[in-house]
């Protein structure tokens, strides 16, 4: 009975940590999908916050995305200026500038790399499996 | 929405500004304004404020997340302080917009008042003399009641305005705030990291485009800071000798203390007044009227026949003098109805120019007697 519930105990730490090291995935990636959504078009916070909500649960919650935000107009990436047009008063719109192209060509390289690096692992990893299966 | 709703939406909006606290002002407004664009939009669209509200996350953490990511430097590296020089300057500024005022001003109004023409009035001179003065006093005569000076109201509500300001600058408006004086001038700004506070240097929250020179244009304060930070350390040297002087000192006049060594012009008067007080004591033992006649001036000749009435009352006792430069007094005392009474009698001795034939001669001679009673201690 003892050893059920430490196994029970041990499933739930686990899943707790795959939900952690999933946040903080996002949260590293975050800047990336901003990135690329406000160099289609020039996109206010909110609207951020819904196109990576309909994108599959992009954001870890909705307030981390301002401080990326406001950290990427710090930094020169993106620029922002406010406009009179919405419902409940002025929204403050963002677009890449040219430092944030270039900072997004040289992230996205790196992000396809990696990318690449982890499916060629994954499926070297996948393919010694089955083989130890067919032994 | 309901007012319910925007109360609770305004409220989370306070909450978050006051974690934006270290941030410059304009970026506070900006943070908070798109904020509340994005949640009243969200709650207009589709959802109640709880739901809202806890989608955006907790107020203090979003908060502390814009801030953090203003100023970490890139990524995970350490959060850059400032350097303990810098601080140390703001600190000591601080202490000079704090605490200075509490030297500066008494001595700046002592000197004012000689300026306009009181010089020597002891109610201009610094409270912090007088106050020792008042406590030396009481230390000798065991009670500050005792004591002959009082310190002008003025003098209190001044010494209270400065405390005041130094409290409140010290212990309220340089913690409440981001940046003090010191801090502004030294382009300091304290911010919450991981729940502590840092102090970190303005360039390095991350703007657009970068503020190059941002505190360099305020160490101009330092032209300021540095002489008057100076200044209250001699001042506060001086008043500790000052001060120390009139406790170890058997005199106990603050004018002693300030000008620690008396001429020997300023010797001598005082020699020549005592003689003239001698005299006079004699003169009462003796009951020699017409011998303390001589000592005094026209206009104190009333008041000594009131000394002589006063003197010749047989309860009581005479323990003799007191003085010190400047004060003469004749102390006796009695036991009336099982109370100990102290009778004072304060004598003025002034120098005086008399016409003699063609030549002027200077005395010294008693121009005011003054009678005061009262219960021993």
């Amino acid at each position: 009975m003892v050893g059920a519930v430490s196994r029970g105990n041990d499933r739930r730490a686990a899943a707790d940590n795959l939900g952690s090291w999933s946040t903080q995935l996002r949260k590293g990636v975050v800047e990336l999908m901003i990135l690329l959504l406000v160099r289609q078009r020039a996109l206010y916070g909110y609207a951020i916050v819904r196109e990576l909500k309909q994108r599959g649960s992009l954001v870890a919650g909705e307030g981390t995305v301002y401080p990326v935000l406001r950290r990427l107009e710090a930094d020169g990436l993106v620029s922002a200026s406010w406009s009179d047009e919405g419902p409940q008063g002025a929204r403050k719109y963002y677009r890449i500038t040219r430092e944030g192209e270039s900072f997004l060509r040289r992230a996205w390289a790196e992000w396809t790399a990696v990318a690449e690096a982890m499916g060629d692992l994954h499926a070297e990893a996948t393919t010694d499996e089955a083989d130890e299966g067919d032994r | 929405m309901t007012e319910d709703e925007h109360s609770r939406v305004m409220s989370y909006l306070r909450r978050v500004r006051r974690g934006l606290v270290g941030l410059p002002p304009a970026d506070r407004d900006d943070i908070v304004e798109e904020l509340r664009t994005h949640l009243f939009e969200e709650i207009g669209e589709q959802r109640d404020a709880a739901a809202a509200l806890d989608a955006f996350g907790d107020a203090a953490t979003v908060a502390a997340e814009i801030v953090e990511r203003r100023v970490r430097p890139d990524g995970d590296a350490a959060v850059r302080e400032a350097s303990p020089a810098r601080r140390y300057a703001a600190w000591a500024t601080d202490v000079v917009v704090g605490f200075g005022p509490l030297i500066l001003v008494p001595t700046l109004l002592g000197s004012v008042g000689p300026a306009l023409g009181q010089f020597g009035d002891r109610e201009t001179l610094p409270i912090w003399l007088l106050l020792a003065e008042k406590a030396t006093t009481a230390l000798q005569w065991g009670s500050v009641a005792e004591s002959d000076l009082t310190i002008p109201g003025w003098q209190w509500l001044m010494l209270a305005a400065l405390v005041a300001w130094a409290g409140s600058y010290w212990f309220v408006a340089r913690r409440a705030r981001s940046a003090s004086a010191g801090m502004w001038m030294a382009g300091l700004r304290a911010v919450r990291v991981d729940g502590d506070r840092r102090v970190i240097r303005e360039r390095d929250i991350a703007a657009e485009p970068t503020p190059e020179r941002i505190a360099a244009r305020r160490w101009w304060i330092l032209l300021g800071a540095i002489p008057a930070g100076c200044l209250c350390i001699l001042l506060t040297l001086f008043y500790l000798g000052a001060v120390i002087g009139m406790f170890t000192d058997a005199q106990l006049d603050p004018t002693s203390a300030v000008h620690a060594v008396p001429s020997l012009p300023d010797i001598e008067e005082d020699d020549r007044r005592l003689a003239v007080l001698f005299d006079l004591e004699r003169a009462l033992a003796l009951d020699d009227h017409e011998a303390a006649r001589d000592l005094c001036a026209l206009q104190a000749q009333e008041d000594l026949d009131r000394l002589f009435a006063r003197r010749a009352q047989p309860d009581w006792e005479r323990p003799g003098a007191q003085s010190r430069p400047g004060w003469y007094a004749l102390v006796d005392s009695a036991q009336v109805d099982g109370r100990m009474l102290w009778r004072e009698t304060e004598v003025v001795i002034d120098k005086q120019v008399r016409q003699n034939g063609h030549t002027y001669e200077e005395s010294y001679l008693i121009t005011d007697i003054v009678f005061g009673e009262f219960e021993a201690p």
